[in-house]
């Protein structure tokens, strides 16, 4: 009998790794050993074209990078993005959240048109924004008139094409943390806010003291996740550099992620763009940690 | 008299996020079917006409494009339905040495940014002289952890006796898995489904990295190599921008309680 049951077991071991099997053996392939290559990279000088002159430096790369004034103004604009933007889609999201949330015929149509931009390809997006602010398009023409920019084109302007790419990330995200911040709203009961309407609390008091505390571990995902994906930030940079080296126009576009591509990709200095990846990697982990350990404390 | 401003209030904010919106939806569209001579110019019907489309289809192999993006993003997302939901029912519906460690491995695995691995992926696929092939963008694809990682919690979530009423109806543990368990994973199936599609398809960083021939590019990569060499003529550019997002954006108006759902139950890892 005893033996019965542990066959019986083993064979439920078997079948499980078997089930697990192809997800780890293609895990292994495209996941694992990248990681570890990518880790090793960045201690070689590393080149595609001169393969024969690999070797081994230790930190070099981070030492070299630590030094470089491209790489300083790389992290410079990542975190202006990160700066900018995460803030701006995390307002905008929950001002749209609570518009749609509040009950009005044909809301339905408002969050599909919000929410829409977030499944298209962020290179169409990209294309969209930079015909939107060229030269002369009514777009440009407006923010000449109200913020008295230059009516030029943003993407190929070194002043500009940073915040065109903020405002074209912003306005593809922003539905996605809508959506997000909806789900957090509808898991308020409104019996708190109608309590509190009947004890006299006005609008904003009871969004103050009820409803943006109970969306705290929401606001963090939308933070987290915000920051994530902005230092991330891939396509639209390569759409507005067009033929132009990755981070044109100028160093406009220079961060941490198109200096890692071009590095990598563009100049062939393998293990120098690894260093930056690693530093990339660091950064994520960082926010994703800060992110779990808030989650774990609020919820 | 409150009331009333306060609901102007709230309905020139819908309006206004609406416009931000809507416009250059609607810029698009109309600026992929006037002639270069009417572009930025509201022009009467009569002068709407498709010669961009018929321009792009004819002068530029967009409908290989078109093949090899259905191609790729379809291999991509069955390759991955089967991988990850079979991973995950066993890490959900089975007791193994190692459950804990996978399960682990598959949380800290989805902390690692896809920017941190191209380069060595790229230096793999051109050893098994894999790059410049359709095969560089759907082999390295086939498994996501966080699709695995979504299964195993849904799978968590089923009741036993569905497993064990398969049993007794002499099923083994590969039919219990095809024949019960996914029948009655719609919601996981379609999560799964539309959050690879949509992925895929609209994937450049990889695609961009590892192709180099012109007739094997995908849609985004084509589309953006259209917009660089033909930047002057909007109309041309905005009508493939068109035909990259159409497909995905009538998905979407189809599938838009699924989208929805998948995004929160996606988003919402913890």
């Amino acid at each position: 009998m005893k033996k019965r049951i542990s066959r019986n077991t083993r064979s439920r071991w078997i079948t499980a790794y078997l089930f697990i099997l192809p997800a780890f053996l293609f895990w292994l392939i495209w996941f694992f050993m990248p990681v570890c290559q990518s880790l090793g990279l960045s201690f070689f000088e590393y080149n595609y074209a001169m393969p024969k002159n690999n070797h081994f430096v230790g930190f070099e790369n981070y030492l070299n990078l630590i030094r470089d004034t491209k790489f300083h103004l790389a992290i410079g604009h990542s975190l202006t993005v990160v700066v900018i933007a995460v803030p701006i889609q995390t307002i905008l999201s929950l001002v749209m959240a609570l518009l749609i949330n509040s009950k009005f015929r044909g809301r339905g149509i408002f969050r599909t048109l919000f929410y829409a931009p977030y499944v298209i390809s962020s290179v169409a997006v990209a294309t969209v924004f930079i015909y939107l602010f060229a030269q002369n398009q009514p777009v440009t023409r407006l923010f000449a008139r109200l913020f008295g920019m230059e009516n030029i084109a943003w993407s190929v302007s070194v002043r500009y094409a940073l915040p065109l790419v903020i405002m074209m990330f912003i306005w593809q995200q922003v539905g996605f943390y809508m959506i997000m911040y909806l789900s957090g709203l509808q898991s308020i009961p409104t019996e708190l806010t109608e309590v509190a309407s009947i004890d006299g609390a006005t609008r904003f008091q009871s969004f103050r003291y009820i409803t943006w505390p109970l969306l705290l571990p929401t606001t963090f995902l939308v933070v987290t996740y915000g920051i994530i994906a902005s230092f991330q930030i891939f396509d639209q940079i390569s759409a507005v550099a067009g033929t132009g080296a990755i981070g044109s126009p100028g160093n406009a576009l220079n961060t941490i992620m198109s200096f890692f591509y071009l590095n990598s990709f563009r100049y062939g200095n393998v293990g120098y763009g690894s260093s930056a990846a690693v530093f990339l990697f660091i950064m994520i982990c960082v926010a994703t940690m800060v992110q779990k350990k808030f989650l774990d404390k609020e919820v | 008299m409150n009331k009333v401003v306060k609901k102007s209030i709230f309905y020139l904010v819908l309006c206004l996020f609406t416009l931000i919106f809507l416009y250059p939806i609607l810029y698009t569209f109309y600026n992929s079917i006037v002639p270069l001579g009417d572009v930025g110019k509201l022009v009467s019907p009569s002068h709407w006409t498709l010669e961009n489309y018929n321009i792009l289809f004819t002068q530029y192999p967009v409908l290989q494009w078109l093949g090899n993006t259905i191609v790729v993003t379809l291999a991509c997302t069955v390759g991955q339905l089967i991988v990850n939901t079979m991973a995950g029912y066993a890490i959900a519906r089975f007791d193994f040495p190692g459950r804990k460690i996978i399960f682990n491995v598959v949380l800290c695995s989805m902390m690692v940014p896809f920017p941190f691995i191209i380069t060595p992926m790229y230096i793999n696929l051109a050893r098994l002289g894999l790059n410049d092939t359709l095969w560089a963008m759907v082999i390295p694809f086939m498994y996501n952890t966080l699709y695995i990682f979504m299964a195993r919690q849904f799978f968590v979530g089923m009741p036993q006796e569905l497993e064990d009423a398969a049993r007794v109806d002499g099923l083994g543990h590969a039919g219990t898995f095809v024949r019960v368990m996914l029948p009655n994973s719609k919601p996981l199936i379609t999560s799964v489904i539309i959050l690879t599609f949509t992925g895929t398809w609209n994937s450049y960083l990889a695609p961009s990295t590892f192709m180099v021939t012109k007739e094997k590019f995908v849609l985004s990569v084509g589309l953006k190599t259209v917009k660089d060499f033909q930047f002057e003529k909007m109309n041309l550019t905005l009508a493939g921008v068109v035909v990259l997002s159409l497909p995905i954006l009538i998905m979407f108006l189809c599938l838009q309680k699924q989208f929805v759902e998948g995004v929160v139950t996606s988003g919402i890892k913890g």
